[in-house]
C-alpha cells in the first residue's frame, strides 16, 4: 500500500479520528496543568544536559552499571543486533524450560521484533500491559508509544475479549474488561518461568534500573517468575539517582499529563525468589546496540538518543493526530519515530514517512529532553531527497524557476495576466479568487486560492512608497514570495503605517524566495542557491534599526536556515548572523515603537498564532491584540497549533492538510469572532481559503492590514 | 499537627488525594486500633513489630498493611524498600493496600531521597517501589480505570507522633 493509500484509510476511520482528536486536546490541557509551577525549560535542559554525551561517556556508564550488576550476581549481555538479543532471550527461556514469558511494555522489544522472533521459535511471550495485550490478542502493532491501543474502540476490544475468553463481554463495561485482563494475566504471572521488563532508566552508580508504569504489571513481571530479563538500550543509562529523578520528574508529565505514574520501580541485581531453586532470582540485563552505538559518535544524530520515550512528540503532532501511529510503520511512531525509523531501519524505510512532517516545530518545543526534532527531520528529508531524488516536477520548478528570481518574476507576471478568465470574486468578502484550478480535483480541492496579484509587491511599493526626508528610524523589509505575488497589500499596509510614523522602509531590489520550500522538499542545492542570492540582495545591517518580515516562515528561514547554509562561507555567514540579530516580525517592531492603538469598530476578533511566529521568531501578537481589544478579543482554542498549510505540503498531503484545517475552522467558529487575524500570509491563504470554500462568513486579515484598517493610533 | 494549611503533611495529603489515595493522619495509639479494626492478612511494620513471612499467591489478599520508608509530598508517593519477596508480593496483589508512614519521614521531593536510593541499592540486590495511588489504566478508550493489575485502593496512615 502506498503511503497515500495508508493515509487515506486512516483518515476515513472515524473512530481513529475521534479518539486521536479527543486525546490530543485533553492531553494538551492536562500537560499544561501538570507543568504549572514548574519551569519546563529548566527541567528539560537538565535532561538534555544529562543525556548530552559521547560514546566514551556512555561506555563508561555502561561499564559502571555492568560492574555493579555483576557484583550482585546478575548477568550482563551486550547484544549487537536485535536478532542477537532475541536469540539470547530465547536461550534463557529454553534453559529454564519456560514456554511462557510475561513481559511488561518495552519499546525496545518492538524495535527488535521480539515477540515475532520468539514465536517463530515456538515460545510464547505474553504482553501484560493492557493495551499491548489487546493488540497481541488482535495481532496488531501499537499505534502509540504510551497508549498502544489508542486506535481501538471499546466495542472492538469487547469483541476481541469475547473471542478470546469465549464469554459474552459488555462493550460498555470498561471496568469489566479491565477485570478480564486482570484475571487472565494474574494466572500468567504465576505460570510463566521468565518475566521480562524494559527499563526507562539505568542508573550506573549502583547498577539499578527504573521502570515507570501505571498498571502494576512491571512489578508483577519482575517479582513473581524466578527469572528476570531486562531489555534495555544504552541510551537509557545515566550516572546517578539525582539524574534519574530529573528524568522521573518530566517523563510522566510529558507522557500522559500525570504528575507521577502509579508506580516507579527500582530494581538492582538479584533479589530473593522462592520460585527459583537457588532462592534468589536469576537476572539478565540485555543491552541492545542495534545501530545506536554508532550514532553516539554522530554530531547530529546522537541527539535522537536523548529520547526518553514519552510519546509527547506524537501527542502534539498535527500530522500524527490525523493519521495515527500505524502509518509510521510497525515500530517507533511520532516525530521521533520518523527519525528512529531512518536511523535504525534505514532511510529507505523512512523516505516516505519523513515527508508527512509539515514542519510546524511543535515537537521541538515540546520534547522534555530538549531534542530539536523538526530540525533533524528537515535534515533527514534532505538526505533522502538527495539519495532517492525528490518529486521531479518540484525539482524542475526549484531549479528553473524559483531559484532564478527573474524567471520567477516574469512567469508570475504572465500568470497574473492569463489567470484573468479563471478568477472570480468570492461572494461574501469580495476577494478575488481562482475559480477553479485545473487538475486539482477530489481530495486536493478543499479551499479557494487567492488570485495572483496583477502587479508585484516590489513594483507597487516602488510606485507608492516615497523615501522619507528625515526618517526617525530605518528598517529593511523582506517581503517573501506570498507578499510579492499574491498579497502585496499585506506588505504595503505595513510600509504605509511605518512611513506615517517616520520609519523609512527599504526593500530588496529583486525578490528571491527564502529557500524554505526547497528545504522542506529535501532539495538542499537549490535552497543554497536561493539563500546565497538572497543574501546578495540584502542591504548592510549596519544601516538599519531592524530587518522586518510579515511572514514568520521566511523570518525563521533567515534567522536559522540561512546560518546552516552559509557555514562554509564566512562572509555570508557573518552577514546572516548580523541580519538574524536585527530580524523581527512587524508586530514586534510596532510594539517596540511604543505606539498606542485603539480599535475603531465593535467587531470581535480572534487570533491564530502562526507556527513560526512563536517557534522560530519567539513572538506572538496575542498580547498586543488583547491589550488593544479587551473584551472584543476572543481567544482561540489551540491558537498555536498548525493550520495545515506548510506550502506544497497542503497539496502533497492534501487529506492531512485539510483535516488539520477543519479542526482550526471548528475552533474559529467556536469563538464566534467576526475577524480572524494571523500574521503569516501562508496561514491567511490556508484559513481564508478554507473558510471561503465552506462559505463561513468571517474576515481573515493579516495583522498589518488589520492595524491599518481597524485600529487607530492614540495621539500621545 | 493537622490543619495549619501548608505543612508538609498537608502538601503530601493533597498530592496523594490527587492520585486517588486515601490519607488518614493518626497517632500511634490510633494506629493500633486501626490494626484491630481491620482483618489484615499480611502485616509488615517496624512500628507494630510484626513481620509476616508468608507468601501470597495469585489468589491475592483482601487487605495488607505495610510500613514504608518515606513519603514524597510533591507527588503523593510512598517509598517502600521491598527486596523482601513476601512484602513485595503482598503489595502487588493486595486488593486494598494500607501503608504506614511516620510523619518524620516525609520529604518534599524525590531528589531528597537520592541518598536513601543509593544506600539501598548498594549491595547484593535492591527493590524500591514508588507507589502513588492505586494501580490504574486508561488503555481502553482512555477511560481511567483503577485496579489494573495491582491494588484497587490505597490508604495511607501518616503517624503524626513518630
Ligand atoms: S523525542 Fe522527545 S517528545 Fe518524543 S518521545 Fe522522545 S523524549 Fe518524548
Ligand atoms: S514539526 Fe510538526 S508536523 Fe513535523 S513532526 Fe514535528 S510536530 Fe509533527
Amino acid at each position: 500500500m502506498s503511503i497515500h493509500d495508508k493515509i487515506r484509510t486512516k483518515i476515513e476511520d472515524d473512530v481513529l479520528y475521534k479518539n486521536l482528536k479527543n486525546f490530543a486536546s485533553s492531553y494538551k490541557q492536562s500537560k499544561a496543568n501538570v507543568y504549572k509551577g514548574h519551569d519546563f525549560e529548566t527541567l528539560r535542559k537538565r535532561v538534555y544536559d544529562l543525556k548530552d554525551r559521547d560514546i566514551n561517556k556512555v561506555m563508561e556508564q555502561f561499564h559502571r552499571f555492568k560492574d555493579n550488576a555483576e557484583k550482585s550476581g546478575a548477568t550482563v549481555y551486550q547484544a549487537r543486533t536485535g536478532e542477537d538479543a532475541c536469540n539470547y532471550i530465547a536461550e534463557v527461556m529454553k534453559k529454564h524450560n519456560s514456554k511462557y514469558m510475561v513481559k511488561s511494555k518495552s519499546m525496545t522489544s518492538e524495535e527488535i521484533q521480539l515477540n515475532h522472533r520468539l514465536e517463530a521459535k515456538g515460545l510464547s511471550p505474553i504482553e501484560t500491559d493492557l493495551g499491548e495485550w489487546i493488540l497481541q490478542i488482535g495481532d496488531e502493532h501499537p499505534s502509540h508509544m504510551v497508549m498502544p491501543a489508542i486506535h481501538k474502540t471499546r466495542q472492538q476490544v469487547a469483541k476481541l475479549f469475547s473471542d478470546y475468553t469465549g464469554k459474552t463481554v459488555d462493550p460498555d463495561d470498561i471496568k469489566g474488561m479491565v477485570e478480564i485482563a486482570r484475571q487472565y494475566l494474574r494466572d500468567d504471572y504465576f505460570k510463566a518461568g521468565v518475566g521480562m521488563t524494559g527499563a526507562n532508566i539505568a542508573v550506573a552508580e549502583t547498577g539499578t534500573i527504573g521502570l515507570v508504569t501505571n498498571e502494576g504489571n512491571a512489578r508483577l513481571s519482575s517479582t513473581v517468575p524466578p527469572v528476570h530479563i531486562v531489555l534495555v538500550g544504552y541510551e537509557k543509562l545515566c550516572d546517578n539517582f539525582s539524574e534519574a529523578m530529573d528524568i522521573v520528574k518530566v517523563l510522566p508529565k510529558s507522557a500522559t499529563g500525570q504528575n507521577i505514574t502509579s508506580y516507579v520501580t527500582w530494581i538492582k541485581g538479584q533479589n530473593p525468589s522462592h520460585k527459583n531453586e537457588t532462592g534468589v532470582k536469576e537476572t539478565h540485563y540485555v543491552f541492545v546496540d542495534n545501530g545506536r552505538l554508532a550514532f553516539f559518535e554522530h554530531p547530529e544524530f546522537k541527539e535522537a538518543l536523548k529520547c526518553i520515550r514519552c510519546g509527547s512528540c506524537a501527542n502534539i503532532c498535527p500530522a500524527y493526530e490525523m493519521v495515527g501511529g500505524h502509518v509510521y510503520g510497525d515500530r517507533y511512531i511520532g516525530s521521533i519515530g520518523l527519525i528512529l525509523t531512518a536511523l535504525y531501519q534505514g532511510d529507505a524505510d523512512a523516505q516516505d514517512i519523513l515527508k508527512m512532517c509539515i514542519g510546524c516545530r511543535a515537537c521541538s518545543f515540546n520534547c522534555p529532553s530538549g531534542i530539536d526534532l523538526q530540525k533533524m527531520i528537515s535534515n533527514l528529508k534532505m538526505v533522502v531527497g538527495q539519495k532517492y531524488g525528490i518529486n521531479s516536477v518540484k525539482k524542475q520548478v526549484f531549479n528553473k524557476v524559483i531559484a532564478k528570481p527573474d524567471r520567477m518574476k516574469s512567469l508570475m507576471g504572465l500568470g497574473s495576466t492569463f489567470q484573468f478568465p479563471m478568477t472570480k470574486t468570492n461572494k461574501f468578502n469580495k476577494e478575488k479568487i481562482i475559480a477553479s484550478v485545473p487538475m486539482l480535483s477530489g481530495e486536493k480541492d478543499f479551499r479557494h486560492f487567492p488570485a495572483l496579484s496583477k502587479k508585484s509587491f516590489t513594483k507597487m511599493f516602488n510606485n507608492q512608497i516615497r523615501p522619507l526626508a528625515n526618517p526617525k528610524k530605518k528598517v529593511f523589509f523582506y517581503p517573501g514570495c506570498a507578499v510579492e505575488y499574491m498579497y502585496p497589500e499585506i506588505g504595503l499596509a505595513m510600509a504605509r503605517l511605518l512611513h506615517k510614523h517616520g520609519v523609512q522602509v527599504d526593500i530588496p531590489s529583486r525578490s528571491v524566495c527564502c529557500g524554505l520550500p526547497a528545504i522542506a522538499a529535501g532539495d538542499p542545492e537549490n535552497a543554497r542557491t536561493m539563500i546565497h542570492k538572497n543574501l546578495d540582495e540584502m542591504k548592510s545591517p549596519a544601516d538599519y534599526d531592524a530587518f522586518l518580515v510579515v511572514c514568520p516562515t521566511c523570518g525563521g528561514a533567515i534567522k536559522h536556515e540561512f546560518l546552516d547554509f552559509t557555514r562554509e562561507d564566512p562572509d555570508r555567514y557573518k552577514l546572516s548572523k548580523q541580519i538574524g540579530e536585527k530580524l523581527m516580525p512587524m508586530g514586534q517592531f510596532l510594539e517596540q515603537l511604543n505606539l498606542k492603538f485603539r480599535v475603531k469598530g465593535g467587531r470581535s476578533v480572534t487570533y491564530h498564532t502562526p507556527c513560526h511566529n512563536t517557534r522560530s521568531m519567539d513572538y506572538s501578537a496575542e498580547d498586543l491584540l488583547k491589550n488593544v481589544l479587551g473584551e472584543q478579543f476572543k481567544p482561540l482554542t489551540d491558537s498555536n497549533v498548525c493550520c495545515g498549510f506548510g506550502g506544497t505540503y497542503s497539496l502533497d498531503f492534501a487529506p492531512i492538510s485539510n483535516g488539520i484545517l477543519n479542526k482550526k475552522i471548528e475552533h474559529i467558529e467556536d469563538t464566534q469572532a467576526d475577524i480572524v487575524i494571523t500574521d503569516c500570509p501562508g496561514c491567511v491563504m490556508q484559513i481564508n481559503g478554507g473558510l471561503m470554500y465552506k462559505g463561513v462568513e468571517k474576515k481573515v486579515m493579516h495583522l498589518s492590514s488589520f492595524i491599518e484598517n481597524e485600529l487607530e493610533v492614540v495621539p500621545s | 499537627m493537622t490543619s495549619k494549611g501548608n505543612s508538609i503533611i498537608d502538601r503530601f495529603t493533597q498530592s496523594a488525594i490527587a492520585v486517588t489515595a486515601a490519607v488518614k493522619v493518626i497517632n500511634k495509639e490510633q494506629l493500633l486500633s486501626e490494626k484491630e479494626e481491620h482483618n489484615f492478612k499480611f502485616i509488615s511494620s517496624e512500628i507494630l513489630q510484626q513481620f509476616d513471612q508468608h507468601y501470597i499467591g495469585k489468589e491475592g489478599v483482601d487487605e495488607a498493611l505495610v510500613e514504608v520508608n518515606h513519603a514524597i509530598a510533591e507527588t503523593g508517593t510512598v517509598v517502600l524498600e521491598c527486596s523482601n519477596e513476601q512484602v513485595r508480593t503482598a503489595t502487588c496483589v493486595a486488593e486494598h493496600l494500607y501503608v504506614i508512614v511516620k510523619a518524620s519521614s516525609l520529604v518534599e521531593c524525590s531528589h531528597d531521597i537520592v541518598d536513601f536510593m543509593a544506600e539501598n541499592t548498594q549491595n547484593q540486590g535492591g527493590y524500591i517501589a514508588f507507589i502513588s495511588g492505586p494501580s490504574r489504566t486508561a488503555d481502553i478508550e482512555r477511560v481511567l480505570t483503577v485496579g489494573a493489575h495491582g491494588p484497587r485502593e490505597l490508604t495511607i496512615f501518616i503517624v503524626s507522633d513518630l
